[in-house]
């Protein structure tokens, strides 16, 4: 089976599924690899279109279950209809200093974490791209907006974007869907903000969810959002993006993709003679016997951590720390966003009005600080707010105590209005958050074992504090009342916004990767996921690996063409 | 199966169809089929096993549900079995540790009711049924906000089973409250009185 590819992507998350889309759709012959299993759109989503009443437990996952194999799984959206998603920790460990506690949630499967993702979807600004330079912290991005714009034009066509166009300077608009509508109480609450904070926005949220589809997604078998918001479960309208729904399909109608799932991405194979990668070693999950594939050119796009792991299990003459990884760089610099801070209140009044439906997604707030003249003592940098308002619902009646027809008669009416939401904040990159590989400590498959050492520091914790202030501020500004906040301790990976450990810059003595997603020293060899982020901006990231992977493509196979790689 | 579920799977079957080109596959009839053991009503009267709970303490859950939420035009929330989830969930969800406990607060209160009652809540009627619950209402209440684990007040926490076991049922779900397995559009700011009832999920 000595099949020769063009490209081997390894991964096939919303990443991957980009690379594979991009390289055979511009008729390179491409092998995608998933470590985990295979799983088909629409018949592998097992929970979807179960009722409450027909999940086992109702939905309640049983506890002594989640303490033993979800350990670290079990702090994020684990549950019943779901589990099927993720790992058992038990299977797929990693250490950790005891006084460093990280959380990094995944799944392995085709199509990987594009299945439960958010799907909140921001372009980042000049402003976010400049920010190392400005301030110091991290090296300089090698790219700037106009370098991604159109890039970002490119993948929100096809991905289906719902928002609304703003004007906002920090967040850049883009091509967008119509965007979901807002509930009255958050039609009622943007004006008081927007009076109350000028430099403030309450915007509806961006998300990755088909309003309105296009031609060409409709060729697809995509279809409009039907606002179950059962996302998770998998989605048989294909109505939000994920891997399965669009460019996996895309790239499968061109012939040129192959896709084999099982196999765990060991490392990535090296010829010192010719300076490049020969393609990728893999270990059959089920076997566990070891194999390889051979290629032009090798993306990985297997999860910030799990490309930056392939990287550092790559050892050779001439790379002893993991291949590409002159800098010493690689593995450092590790990154998500700061998570676990927010604020709530009750909206009074509204009794006569509700909703319909189950919106996916909510409402933003984008970022306010250290930016228009706004300068923060505590932090640098700053941070967004998701949220949204709906009606309590049957649950306060536990605590009300009341019992008989009338009790009964109650709750079949909505509760009181409730508004909430949550600040992602940017996250700087330190030397001193890494991964590390472990060679004489080897997994089931013979993989080196993985060590994760991260944690906040001040600069996070103190924006983390500004984020319930201000949540405060803002939520009694808007008119709600029982307001309260929190600012709780935060881990490492929680907000499964993990970027950073195979950096770009503009010099290869301190990172891995050029203005391309190109390692400096192995000029086949492209890192296109979270692994490539300099900086982590405070919007959800997954838009941009979109871009950059697709950017990054098109760069590939201009070189290809050439005849220069 | 009530007619109403009827209708719901058959909506789901028909707009799934519609984007599966017709092609309604096993997978999505299973998946409608699958579901809760929870006893149906023949079975209940043939005697079924309990799971965790003994009768003493299923009778006592038993008609607590049924005087918090009792049957009127719909069924309440013995009358959909909530007791017999709640056997289920001791086992299936609850941490063994937990469940211990659960179970050892559960014939305290039985007991605590014979003793202050001189009777066992079943056999009270139900002018002496509202007097146990407004005592341990107000214990619940004045005890302010849930612990966790052992300090959990026992009422409360059979409160939160209760409701949570009627309002995702069948009957819950769907017929005392609305539920639409496939809205198919949001809308934001819909008049009360067009809905006329509050959404289950």
């Amino acid at each position: 089976m000595a099949e020769e590819f063009d490209a081997i992507v390894v991964g096939s998350g919303i990443s991957g599924g980009w690379a594979a889309k991009e390289f055979t759709e511009k008729g390179m012959k491409t092998l995608l690899i998933d470590r985990g299993r295979h799983v088909e759109h629409k018949e592998d989503y097992p929970t979807e279109n179960k009722a409450p009443w027909e999940l086992p437990n109702r939905g309640r996952m049983s506890k002594d279950e989640q303490d033993k194999d979800y350990e670290i799984q079990k702090l994020a959206f684990l549950g019943e209809s779901n589990k099927h998603f993720f790992v058992k920790d038990t299977e797929h460990p990693y250490d950790q200093p005891e006084d460093k506690f990280s959380t990094w949630i995944r799944g392995y499967h085709l199509g990987g974490r594009s299945i439960m993702w958010g799907k909140q979807t921001y372009r980042w600004s000049e402003m976010d791209f400049n920010s190392n330079k400005e301030d110091g912290y991290g090296v300089d991005w090698p790219i700037r907006y106009d370098d991604i714009s159109p890039w970002y034009d490119h993948v929100e066509k096809f991905a289906g974007i719902s928002g609304s166009k703003e004007g906002i300077s920090n967040l850049p608009d883009g091509v967008f869907q119509p965007p979901m509508d807002m509930t009255c109480v958050e039609k009622a609450m943007k004006p008081k903000i927007e009076e109350a904070f000028p430099d403030r926005h309450f915007i509806m949220a961006r998300v990755a969810h088909l309003t309105e589809p296009t031609e060409e997604q409709s060729e697809l078998g995509r279809e409009k959002c039907q606002f179950r918001n059962e996302c998770q479960r998998g989605c048989s309208f294909g109505a939000y993006f994920s891997s399965q729904s669009a460019t996996l399909p895309a790239a499968e109608r061109t012939g040129n993709l192959t896709i084999v799932t099982d196999a765990i991405g060991h490392s990535v194979t090296y010829d010192a003679l010719s300076g490049k990668a020969t393609g990728v070693r893999v270990i059959d999950a089920n076997t566990k016997v070891g194999r390889e594939y051979t290629a032009k050119v090798v993306f990985l796009c297997a999860s910030t951590i799990g490309s930056t792991q392939i990287m550092l299990n790559s050892i050779s003459e001439t790379f002893q720390n993991g291949i590409a990884n002159g800098s010493g760089a690689l593995g450092h610099y590790l990154m998500d966003h700061i998570y676990q801070a927010g604020a709530e209140g009750r909206m009074p009044g509204f009794e006569d009005v509700y909703y319909s439906g189950r919106r996916p997604g909510g409402i933003y707030i984008p970022r306010f600080r250290n930016l228009n003249g706004d300068k923060q003592e505590g932090f640098l940098r700053g941070y967004g707010y998701q949220g949204g308002a709906s009606r309590r619902s049957w649950s306060s009646g536990v605590d009300d105590a009341g019992y008989g027809a009338e009790f009964k008669q109650k709750n079949q009416g909505p509760g009181d209005w409730w508004f909430s939401m949550t600040g992602f904040g940017e996250m700087l990159p330190r030397y001193e958050n890494h991964i590390s590989v472990d060679h004489d400590n080897l997994d089931q498959w013979g993989v080196p074992m993985l060590t994760i050492s991260a944690e906040f520091s001040e600069n996070e914790k103190n924006l983390q504090k500004d984020i319930a202030e201000e949540g405060e501020r803002i939520l009694k500004a808007a008119g709600l009342v029982d307001v309260r906040s929190w600012a709780n301790d935060a881990q490492v990976g929680l907000c499964i916004h993990e970027m950073g450990t195979a950096r770009m810059g503009r010099d290869p003595k301190t990172s891995v990767l050029n203005g391309h997603n190109q390692a400096h020293e192995v000029s086949n060899l492209f890192v296109t996921d979270g692994a490539c982020m300099t900086s982590t901006a405070c919007q959800n990231p997954s838009l941009t690996y979109m871009a950059l992977t697709a950017r990054a493509v098109d760069y590939a196979v201009t070189q290809m063409k050439a005849g220069t790689l | 199966m009530t007619k109403n579920n009827d209708l719901n799977r058959r909506q789901i079957l028909e707009r799934m169809s519609l984007v599966m080109g017709g092609a309604v596959s096993l997978t999505v009839l299973s998946a409608c089929d699958g579901g809760v053991s929870v006893p149906t009503k023949e079975e209940v009267e043939n005697g079924i096993p309990l799971k965790a709970l003994n009768q003493a303490q299923l009778d006592l859950i038993g008609d607590m549900a049924d005087t918090i939420i009792p049957d009127t035009e719909t069924p309440g929330a013995k009358s959909v079995n909530v007791h017999y989830l709640i056997d289920e969930l001791a086992v299936n969800w609850m941490k063994a540790s937990e469940k211990t406990i659960f179970l050892g607060k559960l014939t305290a209160l039985d007991e605590r009711i014979k003793v202050e009652h001189g009777k066992s809540f079943s056999e009270l009627d139900m002018a002496g049924r509202g007097a146990v619950l407004d005592q341990l209402g107000a214990e619940m209440i004045a005890e302010g906000e849930a612990a966790d684990g052992e300090e959990q007040n026992i009422y409360r926490e059979l409160r939160e089973l209760i409701l949570f076991g009627y309002y995702t049922s069948e009957v819950g779900a769907s017929e005392e409250l609305l539920y639409d397995p496939i809205p198919g559009d949001f809308k934001g700011c819909v008049p009360y009185s067009e809905i006329g009832k509050a959404w289950s999920a």
